[in-house]
């Protein structure tokens, strides 16, 4: 999957395209990419999605994510801010986070 | 900013960029020499990819561009522009051009007589360079052309920077560092006309000539040329002593030179630190070290005490030496003592510290004292009693209450140097909000943080995403939460931990990771020092960096710069570190960042005993001695936890602390030695006992030193293994050969020599052959030290390391000697003493500056021999070496009595033979008798003739040719005192004959009782 077709992808998962959503969540346990396996969490409000993403992400990017994500499962919204305004000022593209940052939840 | 002249780095903005390795570094690398200029696509295959056919990389270098744009993260800085590509930067933003302009500017201030601003921009210019030019680059054939214009810009830059010193009268700091220059540009005449006139200007006209002896014969030898005319005027104007030569300052030199245009002698942080609001108490600190000797500031933790004083210091370094001292690591008197060693750089332990603080007006600061009170008290008396010229500043948050101290109370900031400070720093992040402007909030804030710098800091660290009305909510909520109401703790304290915690609470679980890893070091770390660490807690190698990053720009980490080199450190404050460790124990990772941190030690220490034997020996050493304390942590925790790893992180420094003349690496060892017992293996065993071994000859205790070789070659037979039996055997050679035993020490090392014939070990076999030729020489066996020579000669073509170079000149050096070449003796022995001064070989130095006294004697230059010898017995005692102080004074007493300074030789040679008989002998145990004996004798002394007739006996029996001419030369004059002038003729006669065989160890100025034996006798046979 290019870095294009992911993004549309997430974009469309927070959407709320259940087709999209269906098909990251039955990937989350065997995709490598860190940023499908913590949208599924997110998604699913499952905690150990994210925690298997925290295992799978390298970049900087990838790991900032996954540990707002892990923030946010954990109902800690003082620091999903925090930190999502931190992420977003060097990867102001970031979906996910912004998502996240915005109370993440999906459209439908 | 692009800095290209060593390891390739990049910043954009306040962001280090992580530039892609190879290829990609080189291309950016060939855009950055051409700034601003398209370079051709055809060019750019052909210089980075030079063996492939023209246009196959073609792919393969868009997508390096595109790499290089992602690390970039700015798609324009790469243009793409018809046919090729464009670095868009202002070219002044790189370094090798700046510096080229630079080169030029400095000289043109020199030119029309501004020195001190060719100076400031020369050095500074210079202090871009590390290393070698464009190292990070590799080796393809377009960039040879770059290198050697940037070397011949570094060149420029020396030239400049020290034509200028010269002129600002600053000659003997020069004379420190032109050898430095001319290892590098050793053909280069000008440098050398430079280095000649700034020994001549220190007033060092032996050492003007000598070098300009240096220059000459280089040229003729390697080049078949002659100096060059300026040159060779000169030398002219050294011997006519030209007064307009010795003129130390211009007529340009207005005033009192202020500017210090190299790094001065200080370690002070290169980064300045912008210090707001303490500009009253900026002054009384000044007021207070110039009144008093020692200054204390005592305040709070976070109230800026190290700030203040290093603001305080910065203003002394040009007029005497400052040095900064931290003790956030050090838990006793020897870890104090080690620490200011370390930071003065000073090979040796407390009395070499002690010789070098002697020498001139310094200032120490010892920062972060309240947790060692008692010892740092005591040692602050201790410097302040022996050293005079010292003053010490010292931070802490309790007052050591040494007697004569002045106190000196910091208080927090006050409401509005709080807010600027806030505003100031916060302003680096984005412009301040409406808001911000009307600063009600932001006095909020601070009153709420107590004014205290440090939580200030942090809380204006945060602006970047947070407004200050967002901060003071959250750290009003943190106060509430943290209140306590029942806690001893000063209010401030819980003010500065509450900020603290608010800020780590912030922070990416990476982030958090990366300051445990950072809180394990102690004194900081490199970069690949941390990034290893931190990996052991799980964050990537690739994202440490971007980690660091980011805990420097919240200030929960400090960056340290080595002026001298750029080495980047990265260090907690104490309340930081403290903080963090303790946070790190409670999350369970202290204990795996420990780990990590000894095995990054002790993978160091193992690439270490074999570096430190080779051409990069200067960076292992520089390593041994930055890292001392991490290394002694390492240590400490393995002891505990993995007692083998401490063995192996001892053992790997072991001849890393033997080259610096680290005196406490015996302890070391032992310590680890003992902790390890029986997991400890035999060879391991036996590694550590010749390495202490070494260590305790180099000091003088032969006894213990010779048991450790023993039991180690006790180990080495039982275990069949001739490559360590034979290591053991010439480390014995090493130590006899300080008891004057050189027959054995021959003897072991023909022994180590069969047992190493058919191993692949050109190191020892040179080791080993150079101390078999030093015993050959001192038995004045000119064909076996020869024979020895030649064999080490060939030995080192194969070994890179500088030591034992060094020491094969050396030994040319005390060969020339033996075979009556004393003017190529002094020759080879001035050059040993100046390579081991520039590569702080302590001990080396000041064995070798012996033997040069002793050389330029022989040569008939004499008064400068006895001023050599007297720097050769300073030298040694600085290192605490008495044994090698004591065979030094024999000399020097042998010259000395020769000269007729009878009281001063008498003086030289009991206090040296006081110290051969208490150590139980020593090398020229016997001739320091002798000479102590024949002057009893001559004096009158009952037992004097008693006593000479003894030596005599021993000395025939030993075949020691030197203590037997003056043993003769003694009793003859004995027997003719008495008037038995045939005895008299008859001893005399014998000696002269020995003296044929010992003409290269003394001259006939030393026999003073042989003339004064010929006189009596004669009056004799005229009455």
């Amino acid at each position: 999957m290019t870095e294009e077709e992911m993004e549309a992808r997430i974009r469309r998962a927070i959407g709320g395209d259940r087709t999209t959503v269906d098909e990251v969540r039955e990937s989350a346990e065997s995709s490598p990419s860190p940023r499908i396996v913590v949208l599924a969490g997110l998604l699913d409000g499952r905690l150990e999605w994210a925690e298997r993403a925290a295992g799978l992400a390298s970049t900087r990017c990838d790991r900032q994510t996954v540990a707002i994500a892990v923030a946010h499962l954990l109902g800690d919204h003082e620091l999903v801010d925090a930190l999502a305004r931190d992420h977003l000022v060097d990867f102001p593209e970031s979906l996910i986070v912004a998502w996240v940052a915005s109370g993440a939840k999906a459209d439908s | 900013m692009f800095s290209l002249l060593g390891q390739v780095d990049v910043r954009v903005g306040a962001r280090l960029v992580r530039v892609p390795a190879g290829k990609s570094t080189e291309l950016l690398v060939r855009l950055a020499l051409s700034a601003g200029e398209v370079v051709r696509t055809d060019v750019l295959l052909d210089d980075l990819w030079p063996d492939d056919p023209a246009g196959t990389q073609r792919n393969t270098l868009q997508s390096k561009v595109a790499r290089l744009r992602r690390a970039l993260d700015d798609p324009h800085l790469i243009e793409t522009c018809e046919g090729g590509y464009r670095l868009a930067v202002d070219p002044t933003t790189i370094d090798a051009h700046a510096v080229a302009a630079d080169a030029v500017a400095a000289r043109r201030f020199h030119d029309i007589g501004d020195d001190r601003q060719a100076c400031s921009l020369s050095a500074t210019a210079l202090a871009r360079f590390s290393g070698d030019v464009l190292a990070g680059v590799g080796d393809n054939a377009w960039i040879l052309p770059h290198r050697a214009r940037l070397d011949d810009v570094r060149l420029s830059l020396l030239e400049t920077n020290f034509a200028a010193r010269l002129r600002l009268g600053l000659a003997s700091e020069i004379v420190n560092e032109t050898p430095a220059a001319l290892s590098r540009y050793p053909y280069h005449e000008a440098l050398w006309a430079l280095h000649i006139t700034a020994l001549y200007q220190s007033g060092r006209q032996a050492d003007a000539l000598a070098a300009y002896q240096r220059i000459r014969i280089l040229l003729a030898d390697e080049l078949g040329l002659e100096p060059s005319p300026p040159l060779r005027k000169l030398e002219e104007r050294i011997l006519r002593q030209d007064p307009a030569l010795a003129r130390v300052a211009s007529e340009h030199d207005a005033g009192p030179v202020v500017v210090r245009s190299t790094p001065p002698r200080s370690n002070l942080p290169a980064l300045d630190v912008d210090l707001i609001g303490r500009q009253r108490e900026t002054g009384e600190i000044l007021e207070l070290v110039k009144a008093r000797r020692l200054v204390e500031i005592v305040g709070p933790g976070g109230v800026g005490k190290t700030t203040l004083a290093i603001a305080a210091a910065r203003m002394l370094v040009d007029d005497r030496d400052v040095w900064l001292v931290r003790l956030e690591s050090a838990a006793t008197l020897e870890d104090i003592i080690d620490a200011t060693t370390s930071a003065l750089g000073v090979a040796g332990g407390e009395p070499a510290l002690i010789e070098r603080l002697r020498a001139g007006p310094a200032v120490v600061i010892f920062d972060n004292c309240e947790h060692l009170i008692d010892d740092a008290a005591a040692w602050t008396e201790r410097l302040l009693e022996h050293a005079p010229p010292v003053r010490v500043l010292l931070t802490s948050q309790t007052a050591l209450d040494v007697p004569g101290s002045a106190v000196f109370h910091l208080d927090p900031l006050d409401l509005e140097q709080s807010v600027e400070l806030f505003l100031k720093r916060a302003n680096l992040h984005r412009e301040p909000s409406e808001d911000e402007r009307g600063q009600e909030t932001v006095r909020e804030l601070c009153r709420a943080l107590d004014g205290l710098p440090l939580a200030i800091e942090l809380a204006a660290a945060r602006t970047r995403t947070l407004s200050t009305s967002e901060i003071v909510r959250r750290l009003d909520d943190r106060f509430a939460v943290l209140h306590d109401p029942t806690s001893r703790k000063p209010e401030r304290r819980r003010a500065l931990r509450s900020t603290i915690q608010w800020s780590y609470d912030l922070l990416f679980a990476d982030d958090q990771r990366g300051l445990c890893a950072i809180a394990v070091f102690n004194g900081g770390a490199a970069l690949s020092a941390v990034e290893s660490v931190a990996a052991s807690l799980g964050v990537p190698s690739s994202t440490a960096i971007d980690v660091v990053g980011r805990l420097v720009s919240r200030s929960l980490v400090v960056v340290d710069v080595d002026s001298n080199d750029d080495h980047r450190r990265y260090r907690l404050l104490e309340s930081i570190k403290a903080f963090a460790f303790e946070q790190g124990r409670a999350d369970g990772i202290a204990q795996i960042a420990q780990r990590a941190h000894a095995e990054w030690y002790a993978d160091a220490a193992d690439a270490s005993t074999s570096g430190v034997r080779g051409a990069g020996q200067d960076t292992h050493l520089m390593f041994a001695r930055r890292e001392r304390s991490n290394i002694d942590t390492a240590l400490s925790w393995c002891r505990v936890n993995d007692p083998t790893m401490a063995l192996r992180i001892a053992i790997g420094f072991g001849w890393a602390w033997i080259v610096l003349g680290d005196t406490r690496g015996a302890e070391r060892i032992e310590t680890a030695l003992v902790s390890a017992g029986v997991l400890a293996t035999p060879g391991q065993r036996a590694e550590a006992l010749l390495l202490i071994g070494w260590i305790e000859a180099s000091t003088g205790h032969l006894q213990p030193a010779r048991s450790r070789v023993d039991e180690a070659t006790a180990i080495a037979r039982l275990l069949d293994d001739p490559a360590l039996e034979a290591k053991c055997a010439y480390y014995l050679a090493y130590i006899v050969s300080h008891d004057g035993e050189f027959e054995l020490g021959l003897e072991l090392t023909e022994r180590a020599a069969v047992l190493m014939d058919e191993l692949d070990l050109p190191w020892d076999k040179a080791a080993n052959g150079l101390f078999a030729a030093r015993a050959a020489t001192s038995l004045g066996d000119g064909q076996r030290a020869t024979e020895k020579a030649e064999a080490v000669t060939a030995y080192l073509r194969v070994v890179d390391d500088p030591w034992l170079h060094v020491r094969g000149d050396a030994m040319l050096g005390e060969l020339a000697r033996l075979q009556r070449r004393f003017d190529d003796a002094v020759s080879h022995l001035r050059r040993t003493t100046e390579a081991c001064r520039y590569r702080s070989y302590a001990q080396a130095e000041a064995y070798q500056t012996t033997s040069l006294g002793r050389a330029q004697c022989l040569a008939g230059d004499i008064e400068t021999g006895v001023a050599t010898l007297s720097r050769g017995i300073e030298k040694a005692e600085a290192i605490g070496d008495s044994r090698m102080a004591a065979l030094a004074r024999v000399h020097l007493g042998r010259v000395l009595r020769g000269l007729g300074r009878t009281a001063e030789a008498r003086s030289a040679l009991e206090n040296a033979v006081t110290w051969q008989r208490n150590a139980g002998g020593g090398e020229l145990a016997l001739l320091g008798e002798c000479l102590l004996a024949a002057m009893d004798a001559a004096d009158g002394v009952t037992d004097g003739p008693r006593r000479v007739a003894a030596i005599l006996g021993q000395a025939r029996s030993r075949s020691d040719r030197p203590v037997e001419v003056f043993a003769l030369d003694a009793a003859a004059r004995i027997a003719a005192s008495k008037g038995d002038a045939d005895t008299a003729r008859a001893l005399l006669a014998e000696a002269d004959d020995h003296m044929a065989h010992a003409d290269h160890f003394i001259s006939e100025a030393d026999r003073v009782d042989a003339r004064s034996a010929r006189a009596e006798s004669s009056k004799s046979e005229d009455t």
